[in-house]
């Protein structure tokens, strides 16, 4: 497969993975409570897809790496941000700090997402 | 303001969505565009309705959610647009070349027991052959309907379909392998991060290099690996005559491994020792011998030689590791993997074209051309 090709098929696992978390941000906001816990579930299980070490699921491996060298120079903490967000949020709706930093998880997402288009576009 | 761009240009994009599907509403020229203009269609819809959610839902519209409403507008103009410049361009501009190629890839498809839809192909390629996995586009260069030696990379890129093909319990076992493969991949870079870092030298460089390795693998390496070795499962010998071909014609040199940096795909080194393995894997050991024997004195003649970091990024461990999940995949799949005395119309007239390339080069174009002939008019072709 050519660049174009391998690319494309990276976006489509990327984009996928990075509307669900968008979605479910927006969701996290919602007034009513079930659907702000359901949305905080979902995120939930979304951590850790990417944060689990025996996971065969191709996507979220490829996201796994992605965040692995995308988010150290982000946010500086690399997967155990994840990781602690993960666990945070299983017990309760999460903080301030919280949100900004599930924030730069999707941003992270989103500027992979942009720059595999970018190149795809033939913008190198 | 921004909130009365954003709902301006959202707006816009909707008008354009319209507009695209104006352009795709007309009467097809064959059967085999059907199943991309359907999916043309629904991605359209989709796009507007995603768009008018952007518009209109009370919550998106709250002010502390501009960030996600941003991005996925982005995304959703960013899928737009992908679909205009591939799927509709060529729906826009069908060519008879399309139409004969999409044969080939049906009857591919019904020879080796492909579980999944075949793709619609296009001779629209800007590079080389291309899949676009999720509107099961298949790129390929304008003339290229016109020759045999490249169209092994057919296999190769149906194969990419297993891998991004998402809920689907009848491939479930090809990417269960793969899963297992890429869990094999980290498992074997976190051991030598181990042995690095007892070891001693430039720690520091080496463990960089290494988690670039693994990250090459598992961004796109493992799955360009995957799709060589299904190739040469369900065809044979002659994917491994047009990776030398490919290589011969338009390579660098086989063994760079750029890091820093990024490589999409793996050294051509690497992907033809998989492939050998892959061979003999199958007992075609003899055809295996004339392929390594050839390549080998076309790697000599290049000059190039493998560098110190090569055996580092591609271990023989992995590659052979890659043959066998890919087997295993390939066969939990159902598909029909080909043996000695395998024979079919396509099988045939592929693997025949590279033994008659080698047996008479001077008169094996005339040979191809009759040959493609006969396929594009439906006769028999080998």
């Amino acid at each position: 497969m050519s660049d174009i090709g391998l690319l494309g098929s990276i976006y489509e696992q990327l984009r996928s993975y990075a509307d669900k978390l968008d979605h479910a941000l927006i969701g996290l906001r919602d007034p009513q409570p079930e659907v702000a816990q359901r949305a905080r579930a979902e995120i939930v299980g979304l951590l850790h897809e990417i944060t689990n070490k025996d996971s065969m699921d191709p996507t979220s491996r490829l996201v796994t790496a992605i965040l692995k060298q995308g988010l150290p120079t982000i946010a500086g903490q690399g997967l155990s941000l994840c990781v602690s967000l993960r666990k945070a949020l299983e017990q309760r709706p999460p903080t301030s700090l919280e949100m900004s930093q599930l924030e730069l998880v999707a941003l992270t997402l989103d500027k992979e997402c942009s720059s595999t288009l970018a190149r795809i576009k033939g913008k190198r | 303001m921004i909130e009365h761009y954003l709902n301006a240009a959202i707006k816009q994009e909707q008008e354009r969505a319209k507009i695209l599907k104006g352009k795709i509403s007309h009467t097809l020229p064959a059967i085999e565009l059907n199943a991309l203009h359907q999916t043309c269609q629904d991605r359209i819809d989709t796009t507007i309705d995603s768009l008018e959610l952007l518009l209109t839902d009370p919550l998106i519209l709250q002010k502390d959610l501009i960030h996600e409403r941003i991005r996925l507008f982005r995304r959703v103009i960013g899928d737009l647009s992908l679909l205009e410049t591939t799927a509709i361009t060529a729906l826009t501009r069908p060519h008879a070349d399309d139409i004969a190629l999409s044969k080939l890839a049906f009857k591919i498809h019904k020879e080796i027991n492909f579980p999944l839809p075949p793709p619609t192909v296009t001779c629209l390629s800007r590079e080389y052959f291309s899949i676009n996995t999720s509107l099961r586009l298949l790129e390929v260069p304008l003339a290229e309907s016109d020759f045999l030696l490249h169209l092994p990379d057919l296999y190769h890129e149906i194969a990419h379909l297993l891998i991004s093909t998402r809920n689907n319990p009848k491939i479930a076992g090809y990417q269960s392998e793969y899963g297992k493969f890429l869990a094999s991949v980290s498992n074997y870079y976190e051991g030598e991060r181990i042995i690095n870092r007892k070891s001693t030298g430039p720690k520091e460089y080496i463990d960089q290099a290494l988690a670039s390795f693994e990250y090459f693998w598992i961004r796109g390496w493992a799955n360009e690996i995957f799709s060589d070795l299904f190739a040469i499962y369900t065809l044979g010998p002659a994917f491994a005559w047009a990776h030398f071909h490919l290589t011969a014609e338009r390579g660098g040199d086989p063994y760079d491994i750029q890091v820093p940096g990024f490589m999409s795909h793996p050294p051509d080194q690497a992907r033809m020792e998989a492939m050998l393995v892959g061979l003999n894997l199958l007992n075609l050991k003899k055809s295996a011998d004339e392929i390594q024997k050839i390549w080998e004195e076309f790697i000599n003649a290049t000059g190039t030689k493998p560098t110190p970091l090569y055996r580092r990024a591609c271990p023989l461990e992995l590659l052979e590791r890659a043959a066998i999940h890919a087997l295993e995949g390939t066969k939990q799949i159902g598909c029909r993997i080909i043996q000695e005395d395998t024979s079919s119309q396509i099988h045939d007239i592929l693997n025949n074209a590279w033994v008659k390339f080698w047996a008479n080069p001077e008169t094996y174009h005339e040979w191809e051309r009759d040959c493609i002939s006969r396929l594009k008019d439906g006769s028999s072709g080998s």
